[in-house]
């Protein structure tokens, strides 16, 4: 309360001397904004409205109003009482604003759709939360308020309710062919409950008359189905430029009007009368949660025409550093359409990618994939989940934006001001996500711009860490730390966690800092290699004989079939009559579990992984005693020999207490239990559980399993006496390290084609019917199994984003003089993405055996490369510490970072980040059209829940924001 | 010892507000000596109400067990919180402007420790009335039992509600929880495979555990050893470590699994999921000697929404096929950026809201949550109860927001808010509240949710306790109508 009267007392005082401050916001729950033109005075209605002006409507969803600022300035109308901002009631809780332009003849060209300046008032609608009814606000009289409700609930006869709304034209057929907008009329677009579209249309009441009120006309709600199909629910919506189409995003299937059924985006043709007669599906990969259509001038990266660029090229397809960029534009403008993807249907073990993905209308399929390499273009990642789509042009006038220099006819660009530097594109997007952030996309150049470099200094996509641990031998006592583990930069040397690999025959392993200066040329050959664009975001560990992701320490079964299989099943014990529980599906090789020969050394391929098998009590199955010297072991163990498909419970009656994984189980090569208390048929044991590979294996922690690197041993290995007869379980062999070293052997995590690894992957998707007959076609030893693996991998490789960063300008170094330490003297892109000899690099011989990226700036627009390429090898550090193998565990760890940070904005109060929780609307304002605010840009006005709205530019840099608050 | 009033409103300005003036109070009296109160609270009236739970009685018809918290500590500290079952018989007037008798109270009113909260339900099924299977069904606890926790005194309270909904508190009725000063707040029973085990969860985090399991039958109990099967019920089984202060629990019975929301997070929001399938030795130990069982991170929707604290959570219904895909939590917002600063969770909020998770399971059998869907809600969210099953659809769900007073009804079948009781708009509220006044009363706090006959239809009923308007709201819908629910009245207001 004494906050209250002091404020009150400051406002008077501020009153009294004549200060002319506006009021804040004080905002509400914003939960929807919207830009309309309209005649209002700043003042509020107690002043005589002003000329036509653009303003912003922001729904205070807590507080039953709107609120409402100049679009020109963001100041406040004021309430009539001056201290305060004018409120507009509306129902309760308005949810959701729309507006609609009702074209006056100034506005319309013959034929076309409504032009600015925008010379009359616009229908503005307010969607209270939880109903159909629309509510149009006075946009004419200098009053504002609600002044015709309409509830589509009555139309459809059944409470409704309104998903989401969009304005349109309102069109009619033009004299020469086509549609054009009609004069002082437009609809609005409402996506109800049930399935269903409404169609509301806004009549001025004198026509031609600006100042004229407008009234709700005809009402038309259909079904989204038509036809008897199923109707789906509208979640987004977005117009072709046209306005003639209307796309729908939703989560539903769509069955069209062909009878075509799937998920993706829903196109309706609105000139019809029966629209629901032209419901078009377009599959763009699953269920979408936003769309939004654009034609575009896209910069033509394919490959072979980058050569064309008529200013000096640079590295890595960054198409160009200023508005020469805007060259090679074209030819013709695309027709695409953006959509998002719902999250619950993309990702890392889907088929598509998250992001937004782009579809070329006209050639009615997914945009090809610039780099030539995958499907389609890989969808653009946003962080969070992208609520909306929101792409736009060129200002009309201002310093952001310009026209191109030698195109003819030249095109007009716009700016686009990443952390990286500024550019210039022809269109790009803002897309708000539940992360908070407003992302921005260049469409011209189909990626996400990054505001750091993935390319240059300690941002670029590198390694930054590597350390070691080696296991404690859970048969001692005691630790030993008798073998390293590191990465084998080049032959005969290890790297564990030192930025100087040392010869092995010094038997010396550094362990100082990591990863030592930037620019040093013996430092990085070989070591690691990354690859922009595919590197993600991760840590990496390679372990020997390692736990295989999600299979360590898990609850199973361990049990004979009727048939004399021993099996083990990750998954809690069944109970008879019951489904058993947290099922591992051990029978998909994306889990990466191998089957194989127990009789062939560790790490060899084909041999067998382990089973590490922990009784819930050792009469189940009795242990080994231990060789002697050594501690009990407090665990049997086994290997893979196969692989049993799944088994259900039988569709009808009561579902049996053992035989039933519906996961599939792995079969072992032994009983493990039958020294002391064999497996009986029809046993099952409840036990834990741990799979481990034979040799290395590699995971990432988001990732999961990435494969079996191999490693340098340096000699072949010999199989250590099973444990039945005392000898040490799972492992290998003993490494020699008096021989000489063997050769490097490289991993390479790369990318392959997804599309051949599916069509020879029967599994993919999992069948849901533990009977189906595609699982007997993928038993171990199968070319189904290699390829479920490999699409498992490639799925995890895909490429993240495509690149778009700068390198420094090529040409301006002297040719031949870069020694690779210098960076005055090189292109530091040369430093770390050395490209392909010759090149001018005066000093080549130490380059020797560097790895060469595949990607050039003579006809590979986009790099192409692995997400992680390295060698592993293991030595001993000296004979007198003890131990005489790699101890099971023992593994090598690093991370990995991709160095992109999607360029974004969010709200700042003098460069500090403020709030921005969640965003809940978003309108685009061409401010430049503002006399006075010309070099203001295109603005993006984006409502926030915690009562704020954020007002910026792509063009101004990162810190340049506004916030109303 | 901290003792926030309300579930997740310890932060909220408005709480604060009427907390200065106790605690000043208290500071005060605390400086001159030792203020004592040994009155005996009221039984004829509620007192800053936190708990409630509708319960389907023995008899057939339906009871309403509501805490009252002692918030204030006005009365003995100890005993001066009551817990009192009302019964729902008789229709009452609208309108909080009203003023309406006392709750009719159905037997004695019991009197329990201060700081009460959630209350859960242990329902015996062999003591469903015929031919009816009331949710809830615990098999082998042998009576119906409602279970609180005092977090004045880290108890579990087990009173037993007796058939025609009576509550009575025999010698085991307080369970002495083992880790002291930790605020013990939500509880989840698990009843299947013959155990039923409730599990406490502890706001503050310890070394010791913030997880506590009691035994609430052991007959058929295939964990325990015949020594723990003879000693009388309900007992502490273990503590077991979380990682954080847990928040809120809630059991999934199809998969065996516990899953949390933790307490005090302020850069990341983990939820949490114990496989309680797990093999743990007798020393809490899995097979490698570590700690058992163990709180795995099935998502954290600090990726998706930054700025959320996690409270209370509550799996949807199953559907035909039984699975429960859909996980809602009540999250509240804070400035993330400031929280970075501070090195901590900002002391207010900037928003809350209702996330709406997918729960589904990766290939290796490991539970993971997927970002559905956000809808706002009004500041202070906390509670949240799923509604009855509709036939075909999504459910309806009911969160409670603390500060903003606000009952917002979401529909999952659509995706959408259906309803939102917040203030009245006087004239054309339906209820006849004048305006400004909160329609579910002040701060309401919890709610509890039911579904049953009245006058041949049947409907949902919701009901929320009022933690300053000493009062709780009963409100009516059609399931196949949410948009539509209305206030029916109101219990608790006295002259």
């Amino acid at each position: 309360m004494t906050r209250r009267i002091a404020a009150a007392l400051l406002a008077l005082a501020a009153a009294c001397g004549g200060n002319t401050g506006k009021p804040g916001m004080r905002l509400g729950r914003p939960s929807g904004i919207a830009v309309f033109h309209g005649v209002l005075s700043p003042a509020g209605p107690i002043q005589a409205p002003g000329p036509l002006s653009p303003w912003i409507a922001v729904a205070n969803g807590a507080a039953n109003e709107l609120r409402i600022v100049a679009a020109a300035d963001d100041s406040t109308v004021s309430a009539p009482g001056r201290f305060f901002p004018l409120a507009v009631p509306t129902g309760p809780r308005p949810e959701r604003l729309a507006v609609a332009i009702l074209p006056v003849p100034s506005q319309l060209p013959p034929g076309g759709l409504p032009r600015p300046p925008t010379a009359a008032p616009d229908a503005l609608v307010v969607v209270p939360a939880g109903t159909a009814e629309l509510e149009l606000i006075d946009t004419w009289s200098g009053l504002p308020a609600v002044v015709a409700t309409i509830d589509l609930s009555a139309a459809v006869g059944s409470t409704v309710e309104v998903f989401a709304i969009v304005g349109a034209p309102a069109l009619e057929p033009a004299a020469g062919g086509g549609w054009q907008a009609a004069q002082d009329r437009a609809v609005f677009w409402a996506a109800l409950t049930g399935g269903r579209l409404a169609r509301v249309e806004v009549v001025r009441r004198n026509a031609g008359q600006p100042g004229s009120p407008v009234d709700f006309g005809a009402v038309d709600v259909r079904s989204t189905g038509g036809s008897g199909n199923p109707g789906f629910d509208a979640v987004g919506f977005g117009f072709s430029p046209d306005s003639t189409k209307l796309y729908v995003a939703t989560q539903d299937t769509i069955v069209d009007a062909l009878g075509a059924s799937g998920v993706g985006v829903a196109e309706i043709d609105v000139t019809a009368v029966d629209w629901t007669t032209t419901v078009r599906l377009i599959p763009v990969g699953g269920p979408t949660v936003a769309v939004a259509a654009m034609d575009v001038m896209e910069r033509n990266p394919v490959a072979g025409q980058a050569n064309t660029y008529p200013v000096p090229p640079v590295a890595f397809g960054a198409y160009s550093l200023d508005k020469h960029l805007a060259v090679g534009l074209g030819p013709t403008r695309r027709r695409n359409l953006y959509a998002a993807l719902d999250p619950a249907s993309c990702g890392v073990g889907k088929p598509i990618a998250c992001g937004i993905v782009v579809f070329d209308l006209d050639g009615g399929a997914l945009h090809e994939d610039p780099a030539g390499e995958q499907a389609h273009l890989s969808p653009l990642n946003i962080p969070g989940v992208a609520l909306a789509i929101l792409p736009t042009r060129p200002p009309a006038t201002g310093n952001e934006q310009t026209l191109t220099p030698t195109d003819a006819p030249a095109l007009q660009i716009q700016m686009i001001s990443p952390g990286t530097g500024q550019t210039w594109t022809e269109s790009l997007a803002a897309v708000p996500s539940t992360d908070g952030r407003v992302y921005i996309v260049d469409l011209s150049r189909l990626f996400t711009p990054s505001d750091r470099s993935y390319l240059r200094g300690d941002t670029r996509t590198q390694i930054v860490g590597l350390q070691q641990a080696r296991a404690a031998d859970p048969e001692k006592a005691a630790t030993f730390y008798g073998w390293y583990i590191g990465i084998e930069p080049q032959p005969n040397q290890l790297l564990v966690n030192s930025s100087s690999p040392q010869p092995l025959a010094s038997q010396t392993v550094l362990e100082g800092s990591l990863w030592g200066p930037a620019i040093d040329p013996p430092s990085w050959p070989g070591r690691i290699r990354v690859t922009p664009g595919y590197t993600p975001d991760e840590t990496w560990t390679a372990a020997w004989q390692g736990a295989l992701p999600g299979l360590q320490q898990r609850r199973g079964v361990l049990g004979r079939l009727g048939s004399g299989e021993v099996y083990v099943a990750v998954q809690t014990r069944i109970v008879a009559g019951q489904q058993p529980n947290d099922v591992a599906n051990l029978f998909d090789p994306a889990l990466g579990v191998h089957a194989g020969d127990p009789a062939l050394a560790d790490g060899d391929a084909g041999a067998a992984d382990y089973v590490e098998i922990y009784p819930d009590t050792f009469a189940d199955c009795p242990l080994s005693p231990p060789a002697t010297g050594n501690i009990p072991l407090t665990y049997v163990e086994a290997r893979v020999a196969g692989f049993l498909p799944p088994v259900g419970c039988p569709a009808s009656g009561t579902c049996p207490g053992t035989g039933v994984f519906p996961g599939g189980a792995v079969r072992l090569a032994a009983d493990p239990c039958a020294p002391g208390n064999p497996l009986q048929p029809g046993d099952e044991r409840a036990v834990t559980v741990t799979i481990a590979s034979s040799g290395m294996v590699l995971s990432g922690q988001a990732l999961g399993y990435a494969g079996r690197p191999p490693i340098d041993l340096a000699l072949s290995l010999p199989p250590w006496p099973p444990p039945s007869t005392g000898g040490k379980p799972g492992n290998g062999g003993v490494p020699d390290t008096q021989q000489p070293h063997g050769p490097r052997i490289p991993y390479v995590l790369q990318w392959s084609s997804e599309t051949a690894a599916a069509a020879s992957c029967p599994l993919d998707p999992w069948p849901t019917d533990p009977s189906s007959p595609v699982f007997a076609g993928c038993l171990e030893g199968t070319a189904c199994r290699t390829a479920c693996e490999t699409l498992a991998l490639a799925r995890k490789t895909r490429r993240l984003f495509y690149l778009g960063d700068l390198c420094p300008d090529h040409l301006a170094f002297p040719f031949g003089q870069c020694s690779g330490s210098n960076t005055g003297e090189c292109d530091t892109c040369e430093i770390y993405w050395p490209l392909a000899p010759p090149d001018e690099r005066a000093d080549q011989a130490q380059w020797a055996g560097a790895p060469v990226y595949s990607y050039d700036w003579e006809g590979r627009p986009q790099p192409t490369g692995p997400a992680l390429e390295f060698a592993l090898a293991a030595v001993k550090s000296g004979a007198d510490k003890g131990e005489d193998r790699i101890i099971r565990g023992s593994f090598i760890q690093f991370q990995s970072k991709s160095g992109m940070l999607q360029t974004s904005r969010r709200p700042l109060v003098s460069g500090t980040a403020t709030g921005g929780v969640l965003p809940t609307g978003i309108v685009v304002f061409d401010r430049s059209r503002v006399p006075g605010r010309e070099n203001d840009g295109v603005r993006f006005l984006v409502s926030y829940v915690d009562n704020l709205v954020l007002d910026f530019s792509a063009g101004k840099g990162i810190g340049d924001v506004g916030v109303i608050q | 010892m901290r003792h926030s009033p309300a579930p997740g409103g310890a932060r909220s300005l408005r709480l604060r507000a009427v907390l200065a003036p106790v605690i000043a109070l208290g500071l005060l009296g605390a400086g001159c000596s030792e203020v004592v109160h040994r009155e005996a609270p009221p039984t004829d009236r509620l007192i800053y109400p936190t708990g409630i739970a509708a319960v389907p009685l023995q008899s057939g018809g339906s009871g309403l067990l509501v805490l009252s918290s002692n918030f204030d500590l006005l009365y003995d500290a100890r005993t001066g919180g009551t817990a009192m079952s009302v019964a729902l018989s008789t229709p009452r007037t609208t309108g909080l402007d009203v003023p309406l008798g006392p709750p009719e109270v159905v037997g004695d009113v019991l009197r329990v420790p201060s700081m009460g909260g959630p209350v859960t339900l242990a329902l015996d099924p062999g003591l469903d009335p015929p031919g009816t299977a009331r949710p809830g069904g615990c098999p082998g606890v042998g009576s119906d039992l409602a279970l609180f926790t005092s977090r004045y005194t880290d108890e579990l309270m087990v009173p037993t509600i007796e058939a025609d909904g009576r509550l009575t508190c025999g010698s085991n009725c307080a369970v002495a929880l083992p880790l002291q000063h930790s605020d013990p707040l939500g509880v989840a029973v698990k009843c299947a495979g013959g155990m039923a085990r409730a599990y406490v969860g502890h706001m503050r985090a310890s070394t010791d555990g913030e997880i506590t399991e009691v035994v609430l039958a052991s007959a058929n109990d295939p964990e325990l050893s015949p020594g723990e099967k003879a000693r009388p019920v309900p007992w502490v089984r273990r503590s077991f470590r979380a990682g954080l202060g847990v928040y809120a629990l809630a059991y999934q019975p199809e998969r065996d699994r516990l899953w949390v929301t933790p307490d005090g997070t302020y850069a990341n929001a983990p939820i949490g999921v114990v496989k309680l399938g797990v093999h743990c030795d007798p020393t809490d130990l899995d097979v490698y000697g570590l700690p058992c069982p163990r709180v795995d991170i099935a998502g954290d929707v600090f990726t998706w929404l930054r700025g959320a604290e996690l409270r209370g959570l509550a799996f949807a219904n199953p559907d035909a096929n039984g699975n429960r895909n859909r996980l809602f939590v009540a999250v509240q917002l804070f400035d993330p950026d400031l929280a970075l600063r501070v090195g901590g969770r900002p002391s207010f909020d900037v928003g809350a809201a209702l996330v709406v998770l997918d729960v589904s399971e990766t290939i290796a059998g490991n539970p993971v949550v997927s970002l559905a869907r956000i809808v706002p809600l009004g500041m202070g969210a906390a509670q949240l109860r799923v509604l009855p099953p509709r036939a075909g659809k999504g459910d309806l769900v009911a969160v409670v927001s603390l500060t903003d007073g606000d009952l917002t009804l979401y529909d999952d079948d659509t995706g959408a808010v259906a309803k939102v009781f917040a203030l009245s708009q006087g004239a054309s509220d339906p209820s006849g509240f004048l305006p400004g006044l909160p329609q579910m009363g002040k701060q309401p706090y919890d709610l509890a949710v039911e579904q049953r006959d009245d006058a041949g239809t049947v409907y949902d009923w919701i009901y929320v306790t009022s933690f300053l308007s000493n009062t709780v709201q009963v409100v009516r819908l059609l399931p196949d109508a949410p948009s539509d629910a209305e206030i029916r009245y109101t219990i608790g207001r006295i002259p």
